[in-house]
């Protein structure tokens, strides 16, 4: 029953070949057994996951189904739950148990899914390797023996999808945290357009960048929960009213004569990506050329520098987000000798060291002697880069480009700050725009890990990006069933 | 553009972290600042700063209360309960004698 897609489970719910209460104890009987290995889970909720699987079970009987009725997933620890703990992977809101529902949660309980648990981060998003967890790093299930991460900020949603303990989940992308974890652990994960999915009740890291979406095994399967997801948000004032309402299966956009111009960004042909990478990323253009697509060369300037850009505005946003943990109202505290002694004891025991760093490179950017310098001219260069990708969607229609340099590294893996923010290269410029963009499995390296490529498109294309993001997935054709995956 | 170790530790503070010297420096703070340098080169003149890529018209709400009366709801996570009973968060003590 494991390696059930969403959209085949929906089917048999709706038969009544399975129930939703064994679909979810199936999940659950997996979490008990391989869970804490995978540590993909920061808190587990078997009360309410049988709850809702009844209240599901209840619906189907009285033919009242809801679009997601009875499908079981993990939500990232960042997303609000209301009497759950929701804890953004940080010591500082270790005990933090919400008292209201973020929207997009809120609306996949409106979906009539199945809460298995909240799912393992980087703290408060920030990070790569989901290493800056206060409850340490989740596992990549492929060749787990190996020990290699399952990316981040999203990695325990990456971890427990690949490895069955959830069918489906949510993640966010501030500059990738969606798309990477899910290309290196053979997945789709879907950064929608900025506004598409409301970020209200989401823990804030950045919030011009911040995006909600969704990580899941195939491009149909993440399409019903971008479906479930979006909508417009009154509580999300950058929130948009455009909605978002796909039916699976997604039409091809390609084949029977169509045709579709796809771009080929110049400059990061520059860019070294592992051999297997560059052999994949060409063998599913060839692909996609054999059923119709034309490829255009397009060019993005100054798409190198979008990664110190990002590291100059989503800091900053951070610096200003995080002012509000001060150990008054909620979260931790450490008492000091006086109030601000006891402010600067209790972020400095709250947060782990990546956020320190952050949020003083943050505050360093904005102060008043370097507000200009780095802050503003930040935000031109995020103009330029917006603008480029805007022409460049005059000569084509979607574009492709690679998710990450090569395959899942090594937890232990010991890189410098500057290592691991390179890592984002080829995924934060699409969040400085605000356009979507799904990383697809693109196929197995030679060592057997999966790699992905990301199908980017114009601002609230999002519909067409996964159309597309479909075509490779079927021309890949990356065997990710979890029990195959984990080989039990 | 560097920052002298003085003023890193003026952003810590300012930001209210308690941080060591030593700690602050292992951060290679320094590292990232100077590689972010690499922006300044490239000519902006006459763009327009983006800010946020939700450039709709922000909307605005009729003024109405949507919520309240969750006194108890807004304490439930106070770290100090000592005011909770009395409707209020305890605080450490702001005024001198």
């Amino acid at each position: 029953m494991i390696d059930l897609t969403i959209t085949e489970a929906l089917q048999k719910l709706k038969s009544g070949e399975i129930s939703a209460v064994e679909l979810t104890r199936a999940y659950l009987d997996r979490i008990e057994k391989y869970g804490k290995e995978l540590n993909c889970y920061i808190t587990v909720t078997p009360e309410r996951a049988m709850a809702d699987a009844a209240a599901s079970d209840a619906r189907y009987a009285a033919g009242t189904a809801l679009p997601l009725d009875g499908i079981p997933i993990g939500m990232k620890d960042l997303f609000a739950t209301r009497g759950i703990r929701t804890t953004a992977a940080s010591r500082m809101l270790e005990n933090f148990v919400p008292e209201y529902e973020s929207t997009v949660s809120q609306k996949f309980i409106d979906a009539g899914t199945v809460l298995l648990g909240k799912t393992n981060l980087d703290e408060f998003a920030m990070g790569t390797f989901s290493k800056t967890s206060y409850f340490g790093a989740p596992v990549n299930p492929w060749q787990m023996e190996k020990r290699l991460t399952a990316g981040g900020s999203s990695g325990g949603a990456t971890s427990a999808i690949a490895s069955g303990l959830a069918i489906g989940g949510t993640g966010t992308d501030t500059g990738g945290s969606i798309r990477f974890p899910s290309a290196i652990t053979g997945l789709v994960g879907m950064k929608p357009t900025y506004g598409l999915c409301s970020r209200w009740g989401c823990v804030a890291f950045a919030s011009s960048l911040d995006t909600p979406g969704p990580i899941a095994r195939t491009v149909d399967d993440a399409a019903l929960l971008l479906s479930a997801m979006a909508g417009h948000d009154p509580k999300d004032s950058t929130s948009s009213d455009k909605g978002f309402n796909a039916t699976v299966p997604l039409s091809p956009i390609l084949g029977d004569g169509k045709t579709l111009r796809v771009g080929i960004i110049k400059e990061f042909a520059a860019v070294e990506v592992s051999a297997d990478m560059k052999r994949l990323f060409n063998a599913r253009i060839e692909d996609l050329k054999s059923i119709g697509a034309e490829i255009v060369e397009v060019s993005i300037p100054n798409i190198l520098d979008a990664l110190a850009a990002y590291y100059i505005i989503a800091p900053a946003e951070a610096s200003s987000n995080l002012a509000r943990y001060d150990g008054m109202k909620y979260g931790l505290r450490i008492e000091g000798e006086d109030l601000i002694d006891t402010y600067k004891k209790t972020r400095a025991a709250g947060f782990g060291e990546e956020v320190q760093r952050r949020m003083i490179v943050g505050t360093a950017v904005l102060s008043s002697e370097s507000y200009e310098v780095y802050f503003m001219q930040a935000a031109r260069v995020r103009r330029m880069i917006a603008d480029s990708f805007n022409k460049a969607f005059e000569q084509c229609d979607l574009i492709l480009c690679p998710s990450g340099a090569g395959t899942a590294m090594p937890l232990d893996s010991d890189l410098t700050p500057l290592e691991y923010y390179a890592l984002d290269l080829f995924t934060v410029a699409m969040n400085l725009a605000g356009i979507p963009a799904c990383s697809v499995p693109c196929g197995l390296a030679e060592n057997g890990l999966p790699l992905g490529m990301q199908v980017v498109g114009k601002r609230f294309d999002d519909l067409k990006v996964l159309q597309l993001a479909k075509h490779i997935e079927q021309f890949a054709g990356i065997d990710n069933r979890p029990t195959k995956v984990m080989g039990k | 553009m560097a920052f002298s170790k003085q003023q890193l530790k003026k952003f810590a503070d300012l930001i209210r972290i308690d941080i060591s010297e030593e700690k602050l420096e292992k951060m290679n703070i320094d590292s990232v600042i100077e590689w972010l340098d690499k922006l300044q080169k490239i000519n902006t003149t006459g763009v327009e700063p983006m800010l946020n890529p939700a450039e709709h018209k922000l909307p605005r709400r009729a003024d109405v209360v949507t919520d309240g009366n969750i006194r108890d709801l807004v304490l439930s996570n106070a770290p100090d309960n000592a005011g909770i009973s009395r409707g209020y968060f305890a605080v450490p003590k702001v005024m001198d004698e």
